[in-house]
């Protein structure tokens, strides 16, 4: 299975969790582990609490947050249902 | 002067050992010898990379666990770069003058934001801190972006 393939799978599966016009989803890790493909996407989302946090600065105004979703998808482009927790920090 | 973050700098020295240990580690598991290569023609002279203490040390942990020839070649590759690149040190107080981005980015990458205005292009392969420096107006060489761009074609 290639990588398009595997962000196309994840966008159509994630695509309701944000509001942003043009989220930026991007695949950012692949890793194959017997028959099962474990991803980790990212993508924006809107945090509108921020534009009141960074108003009583001088510095440049970032309303997004980037959020990274880890999903497990089969070989036969099935995402698998579970809660997976990344954090790359 | 090109700054780079750790990730970026992993992909770096992975390639310069053995291209065919991207997959090895879920950090550079979607890069190949042609991203490394492009990272290689987008730098030129590694003489033209500035690299903070705090990225060293953060690559050093990720990469140490080498053994064998693979760790010599891991320490070859390093004492060549560090020879070549120029290492800049930022105090750490700094974080205080980006309190509001610290948050997300924690202490190197917030540094490195600093570091990345006094240069002419920041490599990073960490989408958040590519998000905050463009909206700072860095030019940014995004890894992700672009390998993103390439399997999409």
């Amino acid at each position: 299975m290639k990588f398009k393939e595997l962000l196309e799978i994840a966008t159509s599966e994630l695509k309701e969790l944000t509001t942003v016009e043009s989220p930026d989803f991007r695949l950012e890790q692949a890793v194959l582990k017997d028959t099962v493909w474990e991803i980790v996407v990212s993508f924006l989302v809107e945090n509108t609490y921020k534009k009141d946090l960074f108003e009583s600065t001088n510095q440049p105004i970032w309303i997004y947050d980037r959020v990274y979703k880890k999903l497990k998808i089969s070989e036969n482009n099935v995402i698998l249902d579970g809660f997976y927790m990344f954090n790359d920090r | 002067m090109i700054a780079i973050d750790t990730n970026s700098l992993v992909v770096l020295i992975v390639g310069l050992i053995n291209p065919s240990l991207f997959q090895s580690h879920p950090r550079t598991s979607i890069y190949n010898e042609d991203d490394f290569n492009d990272l290689i023609t987008l730098i030129g002279n590694l003489e033209n990379l500035v690299i903070l203490p705090n990225v060293w040390t953060e690559l050093d942990n990720l990469l140490n666990k080498f053994t064998g020839t693979l760790k010599s070649d891991y320490v070859e590759s390093v004492k060549k770069m560090l020879k070549k690149s120029t290492e800049k040190y930022i105090k750490s107080e700094i974080i205080f003058s980006y309190e509001n981005y610290f948050y997300d980015l924690g202490f190197t990458d917030t540094i490195l934001l600093e570091c990345s205005k006094n240069c002419n292009l920041l490599i990073t392969n960490d989408s958040m801190l590519s998000d905050y420096a463009k909206a700072f107006g860095i030019k940014v060489y995004d890894i992700v972006e672009e390998k993103n761009k390439k399997f999409r074609k």
